[in-house]
């Protein structure tokens, strides 16, 4: 994966603006330490998601390992991603589209 | 120490001055893995809120604060009891760094410069909370058990007590759910579970064991917090 590959863009982010902002996403990460309750709530309170929706992405996180929690331009996935690290959750950005 | 239940305008728990210090030496020792001193940040914050229509009542209560920290002060410069986590020296400071501070991306050149772009903000916010968290348990003054945090702490205090088991996992190598569950059954050794009675619980001895003991109350206590904020949201 290489993040500023222009095949995988329509344009480099925020250098044109009249280009369909390139589309970004925020993954969250398994890990040993967190409590499944907290990353619920972590969920609901941030992304504002329904409870049965913050519940299956929880899981999702649980068993495959990662989950896709927001979508959209770099900056705002940037935000996302820094609130994560906040929480102590771990959380990285990528292009949509990656492989993975 | 007992969960912590719904209350009017926050939550209530309750833990002993014994387990309130351990708790408050744990943030501090987070704090410092983070960059900075307890006392500092104490200290900055009573400087922004000298303009405040509070300042007089907050002087006369930091007078109380200074007290106990003194006497916490104190305790610091006694010889290390060898039955005492001390992070100073057995701390793996990296890995337990890593672990609050991670990459945020896969790709190794995009992760160094999201780093430099967020890492200040996100250690700055954590140190936020670890104060609040420290500082609200160390205002309790002695022979008082309630441990009350306001409804708008209550996030605060949930983030505080993960970075706490964060650097606690580092420290017991807890790298997979086998190695956690392992954790947990050792602290239970220690704390008892429904099977057994206290009277006959064996002493904690070494660090190791302390760190697990933490670990478990710890993360018994957050869960409590979850659950209690998680039921309280539901209400509305």
């Amino acid at each position: 994966m290489h993040l500023h590959d222009t095949s995988q863009q329509s344009s480099p982010a925020g250098q044109d603006l009249l280009a369909p902002v390139a589309s970004w996403r925020t993954v969250v990460h398994n890990d040993p330490v967190n409590l499944m309750s907290y990353v619920q709530w972590v969920f609901e309170s941030y992304f504002s998601m329904p409870s049965e929706d913050a519940y299956r992405r929880m899981m999702q996180v649980h068993h495959r390992g990662r989950a896709v929690v927001s979508s959209g331009a770099r900056e705002k996935m940037e935000r996302d991603a820094q609130a994560m690290h906040a929480y102590g959750l771990w959380a990285t950005i990528e292009p949509e589209g990656d492989a993975k | 120490m007992m969960a912590f239940r719904i209350s009017r305008g926050g939550y209530t728990a309750s833990a002993s001055l014994e387990e309130r210090t351990m708790m408050s030496s744990l943030a501090r020792d987070v704090i410092y893995i983070l960059g900075s001193d307890v006392e500092r940040e104490l200290e900055r914050r009573e400087e922004l809120d000298y303009d405040d229509v509070f300042a007089a009542l907050e002087a006369e209560m930091s007078g109380i604060e200074d007290y106990v920290e003194s006497l916490d002060a104190d305790d610091h410069e006694e010889p290390h009891d060898p039955d005492e986590p001390d992070f100073d020296q057995h701390m793996p400071f990296d890995d337990a760094l890593e672990r609050l501070l991670p990459d945020m991306s896969e790709d190794p050149q995009d992760a160094k410069e999201l780093r430099k772009l967020t890492e200040e903000s996100v250690a700055g916010a954590k140190i936020d909370n670890l104060t609040k968290f420290y500082n609200g348990l160390v205002s309790i003054p002695e022979g008082v058990e309630d441990v009350v945090v306001l409804n708008e702490d209550a996030p605060a205090w949930m983030s505080a007590m993960n970075d706490i088991r964060m650097v606690l996992a580092a420290r017991l190598e807890i790298s997979d759910d086998d190695r956690a569950n392992e954790v947990f059954e050792r602290a239970g050794l220690f704390t008892g579970t429904t099977m057994r009675k206290d009277s006959d619980l064996p002493e904690i001895e070494t660090p190791e064991d302390m760190m697990a003991v933490l670990y478990a109350m710890t993360s018994w206590w957050q869960e409590s917090l979850v659950g209690a904020v998680r039921n309280k949201t539901a209400r509305r």
